[in-house]
């Protein structure tokens, strides 16, 4: 094996461990404050989609930029040395299906329909000009953030499941499949980063360079390559990943990587028609509203849409949240889940508390800390708690289910929510009463009462509550801090002091 | 020597990085520990005026802080540290009640860095069959003693004349309090 | 077409190619530091203006009696100095009644049509280039339009009827309990703005009157008001200024509302008046229930702002005509 390719190898395997050792950590509870968000902070494509979305590229996702400036430079060195899904593929491939030469040079094979990634990645970036940002669905690191949060974790000794977990599961596990038949297929085919660096890397002033004077034509370099890009016929460098598997295996040493080599004709067949390329936009810009008004994320307040505290507003949220799942896994008590059904189509894998898996912990505030686009702000405890003398940060209200209720449907004594209350002075309190009992005995009960202006809807109460699957106080999204809308109660704000004059 | 010169210059940004990294994570180290009353713990505590509440008269007040609580409180400091003491007040106030019966009153106030701290050392301290004191929400009495936390601050009454009911008294001192601490 | 396989490129290529790839990372680059930590253009919110006219020499207000609500109309606004004092030529109107539910006008639960349409009527007369009758109402707006005829009346006298779908909600700077409501946008478009509310009973505010009627340009969650309701009424007073108050008491609905239903709870007054002064139009209307406007919170309320007195003797009555 040539030096160049151990390296590349090594490089992988240091970005994959990475990867997965600072997802290890976050789920772990580390408190260090590791670069968590690194990965995705870095991400082009996510940066690009947010600028059109949102309008804006907040915190340290300018650092995708670096990405693209490294691909105009070198080409898509991303997908062949750092991308730890593509290595993963990569290394599935080297696992489950040993080739031999000639069935390798079958595989790697360009096929007009590795064309689709571009499609999606125009429909994505049109959906995100449209104000609904999806290219976390598809987008890689996300991709296999899930997956690890939501198939890997769970399954290990005192992981906690999540739902809708197999999803994810399956998808992970679907794309390393494919590699078996087909080497990296989902990034040659469908990955939507590849296809924005793709785009860039036609560009790139270091490329792979034939030289057709000393080739023979043997296909060793075909034979060799992971993106599929045709070294030795018209090389698509918009496909190459720069895995440099065409130089080292070159007998001639024909094949070199250079700054500015001579441009190779062009292909026969473009990648993608402009028809196609007008086609899908236009597609997506039709389906956008139609998603946004139909998908059922953006109708007023949902009940159960709990989001994490310090989201922003449903709108600006859905345009900025890529759906890493990094604040799942940053939630110490696990109530940050991905929502299946209850944000609607467009919010499908975003953050929801459910409080009966985990109560929002009343100083943390990891969740905003992590978020790699500020789709979640960052708060501080003080800010959250209110202590800082402004308003707290509320996530939802609780309400008291009397029927279930032990003090109040079966004159039982029970005080567990006010006791876990965490706001001070509490937001449930109790009413001391004292009740005759159908056997005739009275009892003295402190029945809980919840004061809507103290509570934040934390949840500690929902969760801890002994009445049964049904908890007896359950939290509703109504009091939320982000949508002034989605209040109970007037907001209190000092009357207007001033005095019109008579006139 | 082509080769090794290749071989270090692909090397040479794994090795950078790295270094940065490693670095930058030492840095930015632990996260600080939550401290929601970080400001007001630099303060002591207040007790409210004997006007506010009707007393006869106050004794001086006296200060202590970390340093200091042995003096306070020798034997039961430690559970206070633990839930995160800063600082405290202490005076006596004294009351005149019917029946020349004049009522005597330990008043503590104690700021801790955190509400918990605070709810936890007064819950801790409730006498065994406290009862809540209406009006105030949070508040407990038993045994002539009346223990009420509100934010950072928990206020310790007792009252030490024995065989009066000096409910009536605990209870304005403990609201006097509260009303100056909404300020 | 050069030899693709050749060796080495010409300096022009050279020279494209790198210009190609540092134009393309100049442009990204500028691109992305220019959407790096940019605010976000907001819609910014819209201001309410004041809508009255200068009005010194003019009475607070003026009462007129009679069998035809279309005659009363006419009075009072002339001894209020005529329509031409408010409107003048070129500009747009909004004439604000509560047509909040969908009843019958012998039900009393909206603003008499016939009030309505004298209105418009008279601002087109002065010159109003456009007059248009808006409220968001609680019922169905379409329904609440029609069955109430304030719809087609206010249409066959030239106006343009504002309601349901067709009402734009914009972001305004208002503060106190409206904070974060949205509100109704042809109403800060307008120049000038007539407030026609009807006299009906409440049973928390006591009296649904003319700054009550303000509800009806606001968007959702406006149902929280509620909870401090006289507090809410005196800052919408103090919010909305409008050109002219012109109460219709032609009939009048004394239990039961603000939607009424039953013929038993309408008392027929056959009055309308017109001022200048909301608190003191809101003080003649009350009396009519039968209140002490002294004891009516938001009125009160409403005086201690500054906004008016709270004196329904200060309408000068024109009796009948």
């Amino acid at each position: 094996m040539s030096w160049v390719r151990r390296i590349r190898i090594l490089y992988q395997a240091v970005f994959l461990i990475l990867f997965v050792w600072l997802l290890e950590r976050l789920i772990r509870g580390d408190l260090h404050n590791l670069p968590y968000a690194i990965f995705h902070q870095t991400d082009p494509l996510s940066m690009i989609a947010l600028s059109f979305a949102a309008g804006v590229i907040p915190g340290a996702m300018i650092w995708g930029l670096v990405l693209i400036l490294m691909t105009l430079v070198f080409g898509r060195v991303f997908c062949g040395w750092i991308c730890p899904l593509g290595t993963l593929q990569q290394l599935s491939a080297w696992l489950l299906a040993p080739r031999s030469r000639r069935e390798s040079l079958r595989v790697n094979r360009y096929r007009r329909w590795y064309a689709t990634k571009y499609i999606i990645l125009v429909v994505l970036l049109v959906l995100a000009l449209a104000g609904s940002l999806q290219t976390g669905l598809l987008d890689p690191l996300s991709v296999l953030a899930r997956g690890i949060g939501a198939a890997v974790w769970p399954a290990l000794p005192g992981g906690r499941p999540m739902p809708g977990g197999w999803l994810a599961a399956g998808f992970l596990f679907g794309i390393l499949l494919a590699s078996r038949w087909i080497p990296r297929l989902f990034c040659r085919a469908f990955c939507p980063l590849g296809a924005l660096l793709g785009f860039f890397a036609r560009f790139s002033l270091l490329r792979i360079h034939r030289d057709a004077t000393s080739c023979t034509n043997c296909q060793l370099c075909t034979v060799a390559c992971q993106g599929a890009d045709e070294p030795l016929g018209e090389h698509r460098i918009s496909e190459c990943m720069v895995c440099l598997n065409c130089t080292v295996s070159c007998p001639e040493q024909a094949i070199g990587y250079n700054f500015l080599p001579p441009a190779p004709p062009r292909p026969a067949t473009p990648d993608l028609s402009r028809r196609w390329l007008i086609g899908s936009a236009i597609s997506a810009l039709v389906a956008a509203p139609i998603i946004e008004a139909t998908g059922g994320g953006r109708a007023s307040a949902r009940a159960e849409l709990i989001r994490p505290p310090g989201a922003l507003p449903e709108p600006q949220f859905l345009e900025r949240c890529v759906k890493c799942s990094l604040c799942q896994q940053a939630c110490p008590t696990g109530a940050i889940q991905p929502a299946i059904f209850q944000a609607g189509v467009e919010g499908f894998w975003t953050p929801v508390i459910v409080p009966r898996r985990g109560w929002c912990e009343y100083t943390c505030t990891r969740c905003g800390e992590v978020c790699p686009t500020q789709a979640i702000t960052r708060l501080t405890p003080a800010r959250k708690t209110g202590t800082d003398g402004q308003p707290p940060v509320r996530i939802g209200t609780a309400f008291i289910d009397r029927g279930r209720c032990l003090p109040w449907g079966m004159e039982t004594p029970c005080i567990v929510c006010e006791e876990m209350c965490p706001t001070d002075p509490k937001a449930i309190w109790l009413e001391p009463v004292t009740v005759r009992r159908q056997d005739g005995k009275t009892v003295h009960l402190q029945r809980p009462h919840v004061d809507p202006a103290r509570c934040v809807g934390c949840g500690i109460c929902e969760n801890r509550c002994p009445a049964g699957a049904h908890a007896a106080i359950c939290v509703s999204s109504v009091g939320e801090s982000r949508d002034p809308l989605n209040n109970l109660l007037l907001p209190r704000i000092p009357p207007a002091a001033r005095k019109e004059p008579l006139t | 020597m082509k080769r090794i010169a290749v071989i270090v210059f692909l090397l040479a940004p794994l090795v950078i990085g790295g270094v940065v990294f490693v670095r930058q994570a030492k840095l930015r180290r632990s996260l600080p520990p939550s401290q929601p009353c970080a400001a007001a713990s630099q303060r002591p505590p207040q007790l409210p005026s004997p006007a506010s509440c009707g007393a006869v008269g106050r004794s001086e007040v006296e200060h202590f802080n970390r340093a200091t609580i042995y003096s306070w409180l020798d034997g039961g400091a430690e559970p206070y540290l633990q839930h995160g003491f800063a600082q405290s007040s202490l005076a006596t106030y004294h009351f005149s009640a019917a029946g020349n019966h004049d009522v005597t009153i330990e008043a503590a106030a104690v700021r801790f860095t955190s509400p918990q701290g605070a709810r936890a050392q007064a819950s801790a301290e409730a006498p065994p069959h406290a009862k809540p004191v209406a009006g105030l929400p949070g508040g407990v009495i038993g045994e002539n003693t009346l223990i009420i936390s509100e934010r950072c601050d928990m206020l310790h009454l007792v009252s030490f004349t024995a065989g009066v009911d000096a409910t009536p008294q605990l209870t304005t001192l403990a609201r006097a309090w509260l009303k100056e601490h909404g300020r | 077409m050069s030899d693709p396989y050749r060796r080495t490129i010409s300096r022009r290529e050279a020279l494209l190619r790198l210009s190609a790839a540092l134009a393309a990372g100049g442009a990204i680059s500028a691109g992305s530091i220019f959407f790096h930590d940019r605010r976000r253009i907001s819609p910014t919110a819209r201001t309410v203006p004041d809508w009255r006219t200068n009005e010194a020499h003019l009475p607070p207000g003026a009462v007129a009696h009679g069998d035809d609500p279309a005659a009363n109309v006419r009075r009072a606004i002339r001894a209020m100095g005529g329509m031409e004092r408010f409107v003048r030529r070129g500009e747009t109107v909004l004439i604000k009644p509560n047509a909040g539910w969908d009843r019958r006008p012998e039900q009393a639960a909206d603003t008499n049509p016939e009030v309505i349409a004298e209105l418009v009527r008279l601002c087109r007369h002065a010159g109003a280039r456009r007059v248009i009758v808006a409220d968001i109402s609680c019922n169905d707006p379409i329904r609440s339009f029609e069955d109430s005829g304030i719809g087609p009346a206010a249409r066959a006298a030239g106006a343009i009827v504002a309601a349901g779908s067709a009402i734009r909600l914009v972001r305004a700077r208002t503060g106190g309990p409206m904070a974060g409501l949205d509100i109704m946008g042809q109403l800060l478009d307008a120049d000038r703005v007539i407030n026609v509310p009807v006299v009906k009973q409440h049973s928390l505010s006591l009296a649904t009157l003319g700054m009550k009627n303000w509800f009806g340009v606001l968007g959702q969650g406006r149902a929280r008001l509620h909870q401090n309701i006289h507090h809410a009424i005196a800052e919408l007073a103090a919010t909305f200024r409008p050109t002219l108050t012109v109460v219709d008491a032609t009939r009048i609905l004394m239990a039961n509302g603000p939607q009424g239903g039953s013929l038993a709870d309408v008392k027929q007054v056959h009055a309308v008046a017109a001022g200048i002064d909301p608190v003191a139009c809101d003080a003649w209307g009350a009396a009519l229930l039968g209140l002490d406007p002294r004891r009516v919170g938001f009125i009160t309320a409403a005086e201690g702002r500054g906004l008016g007195r709270a004196d329904p003797r200060l309408l000068k009555d024109l009796g009948t005509g």
